[in-house]
């Protein structure tokens, strides 16, 4: 078990393997954050009664910081590049997809 | 959770946090002291003496208006404590503005407007996490830099959550230093973690709207980010030219209490003047309300008619979307609450900056523990050395820099040399020489020098308030530098007085421990790196 757990250590390098992580997900949650703020704030059906109020806008690029954290904090629960990147690529998909339903 | 998941999440944790917690922590300093950006100002800067100005702000604007008539955006400052009597001041931004006030024969005449801010400064240095540049390429850096201090923030508590209950309020204070500073990091961490999470996400988005907004306009707004804004533009009948029929400034004063209730004016900003679209931008307090600026709220009205005309910004008002954009401000900011919610904050920006000091030790301890471990390993290496010094040098340099800035701005008021010139170079000039200073001697060596040079510096702001009014009476070049002691002046030389006497009861505990571990060699001793808290 020990033997194992060292084998392990001495072989993956963790550190190389979280920059990708990180500049992935750092990348691919920019557009996922962007349509996301718009699907769930500005063009969202509860704010179809404020899209003239200055604020609106303003609270919908408020939203972007967070949901890319969020996005990026998560990313790093991906076991391997090959679900981080079929993770991020498919939550795009979906996030544009919530977004073209919602301004449909 | 697994093991390897809490492993990778501690990885994310230490690399985001020490690439960004130096900056940090000169962004949280001079953060925590920009609470008192108008106090800071009004301490060091040389005011000209205002004899016989009238208060009659009405005939001011009245005068103002008819001596320039194509001035087309200009401010009326209402009196304060830092401003005796009304003025009113206009010029292109970032350029001296110049100023008039009536005399006492009812005649504009002019008053010298500051060369420098110190407050601004302060508040640049907060802005900018310190770096020389100018604030337009130092925004994007610092919002990279609060976007890794979020994932931090995230990752620090996904590392934390196994062990919280057990470890929270325990601090082992005793010869395990990183274990000590381990616990020290995870108090901070915690007992301030939602005012963390919010400066993280709202520095982000100060910095880098522009980006973001830029982004929305291609991604999700399918006629661009302008058709967007055009159709917030609040219609508005056009306002009369002639501005002798407008309201004047006491009455639109007394329109905006009415309209928005609670609401304290401080200055009035014409803008559009000449021009149907005037509208008279009114700042005031209400400490009951989040406000948009750190200190005020905006009332916008038709300066013709008195009525409101946009309230988005204005305390207490506005639309549920307004309110929450207002509350983002006002969260980061700390207005809200007056004086102790901005006392709170100043606190917390001091706490916040030693947990950016306390992590950055701990990456240092870590990798001295481990370093410690191999047989034949005597002293830590070449980088891990010059981060702690750096940590170091670069902590404590900004608190110097800042009192000796302050101080050399308040003394040198009286000569020709630009205040902001002082500001700058007084600064740097400190922090280069302190960060220097912990580079050539090392951390372990510099620490107790640089802490008490540290709280020296930081006494001569009281002391320089002591001084000034004794050598006032006795040289005539120095009766400028003084003047009527206030309560802004009080709180900046009580904070300093307190900040002085942290420092220095550092250095003295710092110098005992050192003295007690003198005889161990560095490379063994449990405190390798040396206590700042």
């Amino acid at each position: 078990m020990a033997a194992t757990k060292t084998h392990k250590t001495v072989r993956q390098s963790p550190p190389l393997d979280l920059l990708h992580h990180g500049l992935v997900a750092a990348l691919l949650a920019m557009p996922l954050a962007i349509w996301l703020s718009g699907a769930l704030v500005y063009h969202a059906p509860w704010a179809a009664d404020s899209l003239n109020d200055i604020s609106t806008y303003q609270v919908t690029m408020w939203a972007v910081p967070p949901l890319w954290a969020t996005v990026v904090s998560l990313a790093f629960l991906a076991p391997s590049k090959r679900v981080l990147w079929a993770a991020l690529l498919t939550g795009n998909a979906l996030v544009w997809g919530l977004l073209r339903a919602v301004q449909a | 959770m697994k093991a390897a998941t809490l492993r990778n999440y501690l990885s994310v944790h230490t690399w985001t946090g020490i690439l960004a917690g130096t900056l940090l922590f000169i962004a949280f300093y001079a953060g925590a002291l920009s609470m008192f950006v108008p106090e800071i100002t009004h301490w060091s800067r040389a005011e000209p003496a205002r004899n016989n100005a009238s208060q009659d702000g009405d005939a001011l604007v009245a005068a103002f208006f008819a001596a320039h008539p194509s001035i087309e955006n200009a401010t009326l400052v209402l009196p304060s404590e830092s401003n005796t009597a009304p003025l009113m001041r206009w010029g292109p931004r970032g350029t001296t503005p110049q100023q008039v006030e009536l005399d006492a024969q009812g005649q504009l005449r002019p008053v010298a407007a500051p060369a420098g801010e110190a407050g601004r400064f302060v508040d640049y240095l907060h802005r900018k996490g310190g770096l020389p540049l100018a604030l337009d390429s130092a925004e994007p850096v610092i919002g990279l830099i609060a976007l890794l201090y979020a994932l931090a923030l995230i990752s620090g508590v996904v590392v934390l959550l196994p062990s919280l209950v057990k470890d929270l309020f325990v601090l082992r204070i005793g010869r395990n230093a990183k274990r000590m500073w381990l616990d020290l990091h995870n108090l901070l961490g915690v007992a301030s973690l939602p005012f963390h999470v919010v400066m993280a996400l709202s520095a982000a988005v100060f910095c880098l709207h522009d980006w973001i907004y830029a982004a929305q306009g291609t991604l999700i707004y399918p006629q661009g980010l302008r058709s967007v804004t055009a159709r917030t533009q609040p219609q508005r009948p056009p306002v009369t030219l002639d501005r002798t029929a407008w309201r004047n400034p006491t009455q639109l004063v007394r329109d905006a209490a009415h309209a928005v209730p609670g609401f304290s004016a401080s200055a009035i900003e014409y803008r559009g003047l000449g021009t149907p679209k005037a509208s008279a931008f009114m700042a005031g307090t209400d400490d009951a309300h989040f406000k948009r600026r750190p200190r005020e709220g905006f009332a916008v009205l038709d300066p013709a008619t008195g009525a409101l005309v946009q309230n988005n910004a204005a305390p207490g008002q506005g639309s549920a979307m307004a309110r929450a954009v207002v509350s983002f401000f006002a969260l980061h900011f700390g207005s809200y609450g007056g004086m102790p919610v901005r006392l709170l904050y100043a606190v917390l920006g001091v706490m916040g900056a030693m947990l950016f000091y306390t992590g950055n030790v701990l990456w240092i301890e870590s990798r001295s523990k481990r370093l410690r471990q191999r047989p034949g390993v005597m002293e830590q290496p070449r980088h891990v050395r010059a981060i702690a010094a750096i940590n170091l040098g670069a902590s404590l340099g900004c608190v110097a820099g800042i009192s000796l800035a302050l101080v050399a701005a308040r003394w040198l008021g009286a000569t020709p040399l630009a205040p902001d010139t002082v500001l700058h170079s007084t600064y740097y000039a400190t922090f280069t020489a302190c960060l220097a200073w912990a580079l050539v001697r090392g951390a372990q060596q510099a620490t107790v020098g640089l802490l008490a040079f540290a709280a020296l510096a930081t006494a001569l702001i009281p002391l320089t308030s002591a001084i000034i009014p004794l050598v006032a009476s006795l040289a005539p070049w120095a009766q400028v530098l003084d003047k009527p002691y206030t309560n802004g002046l009080a709180w900046v030389d009580g904070l300093s007085v307190a900040g002085a006497a942290l420092l220095a009861a550092t250095a003295w505990i710092t110098h005992r421990q050192t003295g007690r571990h003198r005889s161990t060699p560095t490379s063994q001793t449990d405190f390798a790196t040396p206590a700042l808290n």
